[in-house]
């Protein structure tokens, strides 16, 4: 029975395809048409495909090429400048030590005309005193000023004016080595420049001392320097030099000689100097800003060491807008033999100068208008051109070209009458460069 | 577990410090030299002007300047604060 039943199952399960079978050949003939067109679509697509590959080796190849002749290229470039760099080698250590203006050239000339009248002088001069700063590191800085001057033989002098290594140790002291210039009041160190003094002669008593002067305009030692604000307030500030030098020396040991260079130091003993400056105001008050200062400068000065030369100065400066008010006070004792007694001497001088920057008059705003009295007091003097006891009223104009460049004319009235040096017109054309 | 927060807190603040200490150090930098500048602008004229006319900061480039203000500072015994100041303020292009 159950072999029965098996053989009915199977019987049916024979005849269900037959029942279906022409359905079946028609779904087949349908089917290899689209796998025909998938398979031509399929070549087709196959061929662009090889196409599209040939395609992107050849561009590949292009490339690789591109690259080869970049690669030549860059490789001839760095050659080239290696090369180049080698032979600017020289040419970088010159910029190391000058391009870099580590380096600077500054300082000031003059072109002046004089007349005097009683020595009958009528004569145009020259000057030119460069400086060379040469900054080493930040802390360490080189600077000189040779000064060429015409002299009345017709030579030209050159004096080495100052020439100092300037040492930064801290924010309130630099040390100072070599040939300086005299830190003693104002005029000598810092207004002696053309371009600075506002007049073309220098005050009686801080003349050179080959002119009659009372000081030396340099010596050479060591000196510590600086400055400082006081009480956290801006402008409130002090300032002081301490130094060691070769001191002072004369030309004779005559009273009334001039001072002479002390290059080579004279005698065992050294000359002594100290500065002191305070400006007691502070920027932000009204009244103007005020300098008062204080120097000294003493030394052995005779060849056996025996006599001292002190001398002690005080000095001012006012300003306020346009307005510039100078003064400096200087006392100098020489001592003598007790027979011939001690060689003093004194001078000052006091100094206004008014600025017309406000005067709304094109060109008249650059004109500065200048007045100065000065006097010198002394036993004697040894210099047929000088008299003991001088007085000078010099009145003129700077006309300010640019900040740095000015023409100065000034009138000198000289006292007493007749002496050797009397009344003279100056201009100068000043240049600070 | 303290020392997991201990790390956590110390690359937290690595960081922190990574992405904002540099910017505001050179903030604080530019704020210091900023200041420097209006206070050189504030003393150029009286501190210049003390011995001669104030000389205009284009007239030299500012590497010359680092030279001459050695130069100044000593021939004025200027502070050293305030010789800072002027250099920023000639400096300025």
């Amino acid at each position: 029975m159950r072999l029965t039943r098996l053989w009915v199952v199977l019987a049916v399960l024979n005849v269900v395809p037959l029942w279906h079978e022409p359905y079946a050949v028609a779904d087949s003939g349908n089917e290899a048409g689209q796998l025909r067109e998938e398979i031509r679509r399929l070549r087709e697509e196959n061929e662009r495909s090889r196409q599209r590959m040939e395609e992107l080796e050849r561009k590949v190849e292009q490339l690789e090429t591109k690259d080869e002749q970049k690669q030549t290229e860059l490789q001839g470039t760095v050659a080239k400048e290696v090369e180049k760099q080698a032979s600017a080698a020289p040419r970088r250590y010159l910029e190391r030590y000058f391009g870099e203006n580590r380096f600077v050239l500054t300082g000031w000339g003059a072109a002046s005309y004089e007349w005097q009248r009683n020595p009958n002088t009528n004569t145009f001069t020259a000057t030119l005193a460069p400086i060379l700063l040469y900054r080493m590191t930040d802390r360490v800085l080189f600077e000189a000023e040779p000064e060429f001057e015409l002299k009345d033989d017709g030579d030209t002098e050159v004096n080495l004016e100052y020439a100092q290594a300037d040492i930064f140790l801290n924010d309130y002291v630099t040390a100072v080595g070599g040939k300086f210039l005299l830190p003693f009041g104002e005029f000598i160190e810092q207004l002696h420049p053309a371009w600075i003094n506002k007049l073309v002669s220098a005050p009686l008593p801080f003349r050179e001392p080959e002119d009659g002067g009372l000081l030396p305009y340099s010596n050479t030692g060591f000196q510590m320097r600086g400055g400082a604000q006081l009480f956290d307030r801006e402008g409130l500030d002090i300032a002081y030099n301490v130094y060691i030098a070769n001191g002072p020396r004369f030309d004779s040991d005559e009273v009334g000689a001039l001072l002479n260079p002390n290059n080579i130091d004279n005698n065992r003993g050294k000359g002594y100097g100290a500065r002191l400056a305070l400006y007691p105001l502070p920027l932000d008050n009204p009244v103007g800003r005020v300098m008062l200062g204080a120097s000294t400068f003493d030394g052995k000065w005779d060849d056996s060491g025996d006599f001292w030369f002190t001398s002690w100065g005080l000095d001012l400066a006012y300003q306020i807008a346009e307005l510039e008010v100078r003064a400096e006070y200087v006392r100098t004792q020489r001592e003598m033999a007790a027979d011939v007694g001690d060689d003093d001497r004194e001078g000052w001088y006091v100094q206004a100068a008014y600025k017309l920057a406000r005067v709304a008059v094109p060109y008249l705003d650059r004109l500065e208008l200048v007045g100065r009295y000065a006097g010198v007091n002394q036993r004697a003097v040894t210099d047929e051109e000088l008299v003991p006891h001088p007085r000078q009223v010099a009145l003129g104009f700077d006309y300010w070209l640019t900040p740095s460049i000015a023409w100065k004319l000034e009138y000198d009235r000289d006292l007493p009458e007749d002496a050797p040096n009397d009344d003279a017109v100056r201009t100068q054309i000043a240049v600070g460069f | 577990m303290r020392h997991t927060r201990l790390w956590i807190i110390l690359l937290v603040s690595a960081a922190a410090f990574r992405l904002v200490g540099p910017g505001a150090a050179r903030a604080d930098e530019e704020a210091e030299r900023r200041a420097l500048v209006r206070r050189g602008a504030r003393l150029w004229s009286p501190y210049c002007g003390a011995c001669h006319n104030a000389r205009p900061p284009a007239e030299r480039s500012p590497a010359e300047w680092d030279t001459i203000m050695m130069h100044m500072r000593v021939r004025a015994n200027l502070p050293a604060q305030d010789a800072r100041a002027l250099l920023e303020f000639l400096k300025v292009r």
